[in-house]
């Protein structure tokens, strides 16, 4: 199924509910197939949508339509000196649409939170097939519960985003990346990262700001390879997208207290981001933290999934969209 | 039959939570039939301080089996009625749930019962070099001595904001868990101490539904390091339009200013007039005051560039707080603004719409407009960093038709405010006062949406009744 319109897209959520046909929304599909599995009948198939592209640069707000290339974006912001302050994994092969409805953040997050706070709007078609719009693109607004809150991070199983608005933020000044060695975790928050993240023994820290904020953090950060600019973005997009660890055939989540993230096994692909508590492992996690598998699809163990199952319910009561993803 | 409910339901309380734990005496009902919302009145039947998680959750338990409405209340200073039991029944007070249970430095995060107040956190924290970013300014002028007294319970309700957020976020990107009780009485816990929890995002939405779908026992929340230096700049302005505009030129030059606070000439006027005074110049029609942290080095190069960025939008002195005992002292002012309002007028009405940053001037315009024409004069207090407004109309409560004029005035300013693209509560709730402009946003499918949420979790609908919608 390949709607082309927002019409197109109404009318085949309400088939679909007719027919208890159930489908799998995809715009690119990197993380279509990860995470818990789904029972589908038909991949609701997003790529024709109406490309919709606003960047508003005094108020910092992007519009964007749902599966536009994340990459696109960056780039068409980085022209204005703007920027979407995300930095999750896969980046370079998502659209925002799936970055959104996968919450999927990067070590960035410590600073900048995880694409559901920068969330400030969204148009979405429910399960029920109904056109809704939910939040207003400012940057506070308490008027009515957070639905768009609830959508992002629903994996697809409560409603097809659209559209959404997002908030970006001005280019830095000054941009660095030190490549340094790795230690203690209250070592590493006396340094200031804008975000940290660890990557087969080497920690990569990033500072931003304006230039003597970044050259002040970088000479307290002792040895280590630096990457400015240009080539410390390309540094830090090749670590955090991590690529080849997601290309594995096993990959799973591992979540804890950031004090008592697990050490990951010796010789196992990782990444880990030590000031947020998140881990992803090439392996099965170690004992006594929260995991989640990514590759190959297992169910997740969710807390109140019997909350969750309700409102569930109130989205999508027939269960035509990602039937059994969630919770 | 409520009656007979009322008095089963307060004698069965009392068995667990003792005489003083219960409320009854007309007398003492009284405190409880406003909030900081006050053009607003209703009595509760009864009201209760339970202690622990487990007695918060045996009490409205009771109170569900009888078939009580059930209000959470913490210091009471909602703006929107959100803690007026308009239908009647019974208000749970988080008051003696007061304690902070835990600093985990190790973790970045404190747990805290309800009833906590926002500042306490600051105030054990700030020897340890952290901070808890939610920084209201909320002070009462008729009690200085109660500092700040918003609860943590009521910030979650209403997913406060305050001046600090355009860096740091709103009260709902500062939550890790929450320890919540549902209308029947059950104790559920979501989140911990983990960066996210997997799910549906319950934490985003229990925060801010204004206790209409559960209450709020006790919170986990992030604690952020403070910065080696802070800096404040201060500028002011001939007139409003340049001022707004500043304001954006400021965003949009990269700079991440902690706080970002405007306020207008009466504003200004009515803060120097008090005992806050900090020397703010009186003689322009707006004055912005701005922070910015970092390293030593860094937070000085920050403060130069958004100074220099602000001369040449226009404005008509830009100041460097060197000093930072003057520098405590203008955002002490700037958080009595509320409180000072008593100074140029008896009475106001405080409104919380947000609008595109952009928009700022055109806004405060169209918000002094709509005093004007009713014979009302408006101070207006901006979080500009956010585009959240606070209008002030201030009115004379022994003129009669004065407050219907305030409030009437106060809804024209919202509606202007969805208008210009914004929303008619940035950060104090819909709660009872904005039920009625609800639908200016939201259509009637998605009201139902919501309704039909409220329902997953209150089937009875007895949490906060009269709230919300319409």
């Amino acid at each position: 199924m390949r709607p082309k319109s927002v019409e197109e897209l109404v009318g085949a959520v309400q088939e679909a509910n007719k027919e208890g046909r159930r489908l799998l929304p995809i715009c690119r599909g990197s993380k279509a197939y990860m995470g818990p599995p789904v029972e589908y009948d038909e991949e609701l198939q997003l790529g024709d949508m109406p490309k919709v592209v606003e960047v508003d640069e005094d108020e910092m707000v992007l519009r964007t339509s749902a599966c536009v290339d994340a990459v696109e974006l960056q780039e068409g912001l980085r022209k204005r000196g703007r920027r979407l302050a995300l930095d999750p994994p896969l980046f370079r092969r998502s659209s925002i649409g799936g970055i959104l409805s996968t919450n999927f953040y990067g070590p960035m997050a410590y600073r900048y939170m995880t694409p559901r706070d920068q969330l400030l709007s969204v148009k979405i078609v429910t399960g029920r097939g109904e056109l809704m719009r939910f939040g207003v693109p400012v940057m506070k607004d308490v008027a009515g519960y957070n639905i768009k809150r609830l959508v992002a991070g629903s994996w697809g199983t409560l409603a097809v985003i659209v559209e959404a608005y997002m908030r970006i933020y001005a280019l830095p000044d000054s941009v660095a990346v030190s490549a340094t060695y790795r230690r203690p975790l209250a070592e590493v928050r006396r340094l200031r990262p804008t975000g940290a993240v660890e990557s087969d023994g080497v920690l990569y820290l990033r500072f931003e700001g304006v230039k003597s904020e970044v050259e002040h953090r970088i000479s307290a950060a002792g040895r280590g390879e630096i990457f400015y600019g240009a080539e410390a973005e390309e540094k830090w997009a090749e670590v955090t997208g991590a690529e080849d660890l997601f290309d594995r055939g096993e990959v799973v989540k591992v979540v804890s207290p950031p004090a008592s993230l697990p050490e990951p096994p010796p010789g196992v692909r990782y990444i880990r981001y030590p000031l947020l508590g998140v881990m992803y492992l090439a392996d099965e996690p170690p004992g006594g933290a929260k995991a989640y598998w990514l590759k190959p699809q297992r169910r997740w163990e969710v807390e109140n999934a019997d909350l969750m199952a309700k409102i569930k319910r109130v989205f999508d009561p027939n269960g035509v969209l990602s039937p059994g993803r969630l919770p | 039959m409520r009656r007979s409910a009322i008095s089963g339901f307060a004698k069965k309380a009392r068995e667990f939570l003792g005489e003083e734990g219960v409320l009854q005496e007309e007398v003492d009902l009284l405190v409880y039939e406003q909030d900081g919302t006050l053009a607003l009145r209703g009595k509760a039947d009864v009201v209760v301080f339970p202690r622990t998680v487990q007695e918060m959750a045996k009490v409205v338990e009771l109170a569900y089996n009888y078939g009580i409405p059930i209000i959470g209340r913490g210091s009471g200073t909602s703006l929107s009625g959100g803690g007026v039991p308009v239908t009647g029944g019974v208000i749970v007070s988080t008051a003696r749930m007061n304690k902070i249970l835990e600093i985990d430095l190790e973790n970045e995060v404190a747990v805290v019962q309800a009833g906590v107040i926002n500042d306490w956190i600051n105030a054990y924290l700030a020897r340890m070099g952290y901070q808890y970013a939610i920084d209201l300014g909320f002070q009462y002028m008729a009690d200085p001595g109660s500092q700040r007294v918003s609860t943590i319970g009521g910030n979650i309700a209403h997913n406060s904001g305050g001046v600090k957020c355009f860096k740091y976020g709103v009260t709902v990107n500062q939550l890790r868990g929450l320890t919540i009780v549902l209308p029947t009485g059950e104790v559920r816990r979501i989140g911990g101490k983990e960066f996210e929890q997997a799910g549906y995002d319950l934490i985003g939405l229990i925060t801010g539904s204004e206790g209409t779908l559960a209450l709020v026992a006790e919170a986990i929340v992030r604690i952020v390091p403070t910065y080696e230096s802070s800096v404040t700049i201060l500028a002011k302005f001939a007139d409003l339009p340049t001022a707004g505009r500043a304001v954006s030129a400021v965003i949009a030059s990269g700079a991440m200013p902690v706080a970002m606070e405007l306020m207008d000439k009466l504003a200004v006027e009515a803060v120097e007039s008090g005992p806050y005074a900090a020397g703010l110049p009186k003689d322009a029609e707006a004055v912005l005051l701005i922070q910015v942290e970092g390293s030593l080095p860094g937070a000085k190069e920050e403060a130069s560039k958004v100074a220099e960025v602000l001369r040449r939008s226009g404005a008509s002195g830009v100041e460097i707080v060197e000093d930072p005992a003057r520098a405590a002292k203008i955002w002490a002012a700037r958080k009595q603004a509320f409180g000072a309002m008593g100074f140029v007028g008896p009475n106001y009405v405080v409104e919380d719409g947000t609008i595109p940053r952009k928009k700022l001037a055109e806004a405060l315009m169209l918000a002094r407009a709509a005093g004007a024409k009713r014979g009302l004069r408006v101070a207006n207090v901006f979080h500009a960093g956010d585009g959240n407004l606070h209008p002030l109309i201030l009115y004379d409560e022994r003129k009669p038709g004065e407050r219907e004029k305030a409030i009437e005035a106060g809804e024209e300013i919202l509606e202007a405010c969805v208008e210009l693209g914004g929303t008619i509560t940035g950060e104090h709730g819909v709660g009872y006062m904005k039920k009625k402009l609800l639908p200016k946003m939201y259509r009637r499918e998605e009201i139902e949406l919501m309704k039909a949420i409220k329902a997953v979790f209150d089937p009875k609908g007895l949490m906060n009744p009269g709230k919300i919608f319409p």
